[in-house]
């Protein structure tokens, strides 16, 4: 089982919140295959957000292929992130370590270091497409939504 | 118990177990006073029955010392009737609205499944019930204890309060009154205290109202005695107080002192001669207008009550309480 | 009218005047079922009278509201309805059992298990006094007792106010999971309005007795933006002359910098402005603060 948090001031879309949770749970292995995520009214009664916050953290999750629902039973893991490789004990861990260790030798302040971390990984691993500053909205009238104004 | 009338109950059992257990206390000591007053009764061979009005004729030793003993009970016992109008209007009418307006908790009781209607009716019902029977048996103990030293030389008469108020339908009917007024005040001002206050001040005025103008609704008997005969004796009726002295074609002088007597005066007889008088004349209730009396003031309680509770209906159907 | 089973509570030129004044005039607004609305608004806006004119306590002046197409107040609507008024009233002297009790003698459709589960997971005894319970504990029993009703429209008066921080996310948890379990449509009105961004899918807003904000939280975010720019010293509002004014909610200048909330602006800055969707939070508050929707006001008269 899993016990999500919310932090409420990160800006960060609760659902997507939830979502990362779940994945980190994979990776760090607290949550295996065929382990049952908790019912939506479990995780909300705990934390006090939406229902359907839940719900959709889990539909994006199976959107990823990670989890999958039982109609009956719950929402199942599917499959693990954990990377034997990131283990605390891993070789990798040990180079990243020795290569902090250098850098701090060199004189780079903590902040230092991880701007550059950051960049190495944005080469490798690029990012999509970043969105863009803001994106005009639709004059159209939206389904569920209107204010007074539109009224008139 | 279910429904409404389980939540009439929770909320009236303290004041209706409070109340059942004075009244079994009060009912206790009324059966021991009266056996003690009977048993002297029969020991002295006081014939009470033959005893009757001021003039009973019947002035022994016992039969004072019998009154004395009661008097003062009787009067305590009349005086716990009269106020349980007021009594039942600031302890069970005042809050049986007041305090759930005040608290707030009519919201909670008005939002659930049952209707204001039956909410209303179940607890007014069930402090109905228990006024009728906590006053119809504090006037029949009153009416029970009193009744064989009643209406005797100097102990109490049918027309003095502490028994005309404290027994007969109209007792009842004067406490569903109270009951009226107190659970109308605590709808109408919404708060239990002031509503208590306001319920005591209406039931004592009505009282003092009903008492000052209670010879008025019915006329007295005109008691007349010719020439110098000796008036009439009341005996155990309520004299009005007014007396005085007819002529000849009938008409009333309500001078008394008309013709006084003393020193150097003419007698009577000389001085009716001389004014013309024929006769004299006292004005009197006989002691059969009680149920009279009773049944106009029951009349009365009724009527008042009806209105309240019609306006308690009224105001409840409109929204918001008010 | 037709009697929409999506929508929850329709309001048509509702108004209640009180001997003050207009406490709600020509309102309009159909909140959907099986969402969580959040009623917003200052202090006087309106929130308690509407809540009053759900539950039937209060009769409305002009124009109509319905609860699922049914008079509030008929029995249609008492019995899907349940209320938790601002001061959470209950019973004092009675036992929590009783308070249970209570809600089972006056209603016919009751679940008494949930209702008890519900205080028991507070680890409120049974045979506690209602008025020695702590607030927190009093508001669990209260939402027991509401929830024991099995309603489908949940009503809350501000739930949260003088609880504590640890209570308030308990006693927000509960009504979750009762949605969560029972598809509960709940309006709920708050002053903290960062408690209602996570809970609440729904907003409206009141003020002045008129409704000025009704919609979807999420698409409201959407069709908001937040600009930030360096304030045009020709205009009266710091923003440049080719946004359009009636798009704007807000606009403050302070010393070189214009900060402007937007709504369904198609105005596309140059480069220097900041151009972000506002939370709810920040959208809320930009709405409770702005007088400037003559616009608005026009249109709800």
């Amino acid at each position: 089982m899993i016990a999500f948090r919310i932090d409420r001031r990160s800006g960060v879309a609760t659902y997507l919140q939830l979502a990362h949770q779940v994945r980190q749970a994979l990776r760090l292995g607290v949550l295996e295959p065929g382990d049952r995520l908790p019912t939506a009214k479990e995780v909300v009664e705990a934390i006090a957000v939406n229902p359907n916050t839940v719900l959709r953290a889990y539909r994006e999750l199976e959107r990823e292929g990670l989890v999958e629902p039982r109609p009956g039973q719950g929402t199942f893991v599917r499959r693990s992130l954990a990377q034997p490789a990131a283990a605390a004990d891993s070789p990798l861990r040990a180079e990243a370590a020795a290569w902090v260790g250098r850098a701090r030798a060199a004189g780079l302040e903590r902040e230092d270091v991880a701007a550059l971390a950051a960049s190495v990984l944005d080469d490798a691993f690029p990012l999509p497409d970043p969105p863009p500053p803001f994106i005009p909205a639709q004059k159209q009238k939206p389904e569920h939504t209107h204010t007074q104004e539109e009224d008139t | 118990m279910k429904g409404t009338l389980w939540l009439a109950w929770r909320q009236q059992r303290a004041l209706i177990l409070t109340g059942a257990a004075v009244l079994l206390a009060v009912t206790a000591w009324v059966v021991v006073m009266r056996m003690d007053m009977t048993d002297f009764i029969s020991s002295h061979h006081i014939d009470t029955a033959g005893c009757k009005g001021w003039d009973g004729g019947c002035e022994s030793e016992a039969v004072l010392k019998l009154l004395d003993d009661n008097n003062g009970p009787l009067r305590a016992l009349g005086s716990l009737s009269t106020a349980l109008p007021v009594i039942i209007g600031i302890f069970w009418g005042a809050p049986l609205l007041g305090r759930e307006l005040e608290s707030g908790t009519w919201k909670l009781a008005l939002t659930q499944g049952v209707g204001i209607g039956r909410w209303f009716t179940t607890r007014f019902a069930l402090a109905t019930a228990c006024t009728v029977i906590g006053s119809a048996v504090l006037a029949a103990l009153v009416a029970w204890w009193w009744s064989p030293v009643s209406n005797m030389l100097n102990g109490l008469y049918w027309h003095d309060g502490y028994i005309f108020n404290a027994t007969g339908p109209a007792a009842v009917a004067c406490a569903l009154f109270g009951l009226a007024a107190g659970t109308a005040a605590g709808l109408l001002i919404r708060r239990t205290l002031p509503a208590m206050a306001a319920v005591l001040g209406a039931v004592v005025a009505v009282r003092f109202a009903l008492n000052a103008f209670r010879s008025d609704w019915i006329s007295p008997q005109l008691w007349v005695s010719q020439g110098d005969a000796p008036r009439r004796e009341i005996g155990s009726g309520w004299s009005t107080g007014e007396f005085g002295f007819l002529d000849a074609a009938g008409r009333k002088y309500a001078i008394p002192d008309a013709c006084a007597w003393g020193e150097g005066l003419p007698d009577l007889k000389t001085c009716m001669a001389q004014k013309g008088f024929t006769g004299r004349y006292r004005t009197v209730f006989p002691s059969s207008d009680f149920w009279t009396f009773q049944w106009i003031e029951t009349g009365i309680f009724l009527g008042l009550a009806a209105v309240l509770v019609a306006v308690i209906c009224f105001v409840l159907k409109r929204r918001p309480l008010p | 009218m037709t009697d929409d089973p999506t929508t929850a509570l329709r309001a048509t030129r509702l108004g209640r005047r009180f001997r003050g004044g207009w406490a709600l005039r020509d309102c309009d607004f159909a909140l959907p079922a099986g969402r969580i609305t959040a009623l917003v608004g200052p202090n006087g806006a309106g929130k308690s009278t509407l809540f009053h004119l759900a539950t039937g306590l209060l009769r409305p002046t002009s124009g109509d509201l319905r609860v699922f197409g049914a008079e509030p107040g008929s029995q249609a609507a008492r019995d899907r309805t349940a209320f938790l008024a601002q001061d959470k009233p209950l019973y004092p002297r009675f036992t929590v059992d009783e308070t249970l009790r209570f809600g089972r003698e006056l209603n016919g459709d009751w679940d008494h298990a949930s209702a008890e589960r519900i205080v028991r997971a507070g680890n409120i005894p049974l045979d506690a006094r209602v008025g020695a319970l702590s607030p927190g504990q009093a508001t669990r029993v209260a939402l027991a007792l509401a929830f024991g009703k099995r309603p489908d429209l949940l009503l809350l008066d501000e739930p949260l106010a003088d609880l504590d921080p640890l209570v308030r996310i308990e006693a927000m948890g509960l009504v979750m999971a009762e949605v969560a379990d029972r598809g509960t449509t709940v309006v709920m009105s708050s002053h903290v309005l960062s408690e209602l961004e996570n809970a609440c899918d729904h907003v409206l807003l009141l003020k002045q007795g008129a409704v000025r904000l009704d919609g979807d939280t999420q698409r409201l975010c959407d069709t908001h933006v937040r600009v930030t720019g360096l304030a045009d010293p020709a205009t009266d509002d710091g923003l440049p002359p080719d946004v359009d004014r009636a798009t704007v909610v807000e606009a403050a200048v302070t010393g070189r910098q214009v900060h402007a909330l937007l709504r369904h602006s198609d105005w596309s800055p140059a480069e220097p402005w900041i151009v972000e969707n506002p939370s709810l939070e920040d959208l809320l508050l930009a709405y409770l603060r702005s007088d400037q929707p003559a616009e608005a006001a026009g249109a709800a008269a």
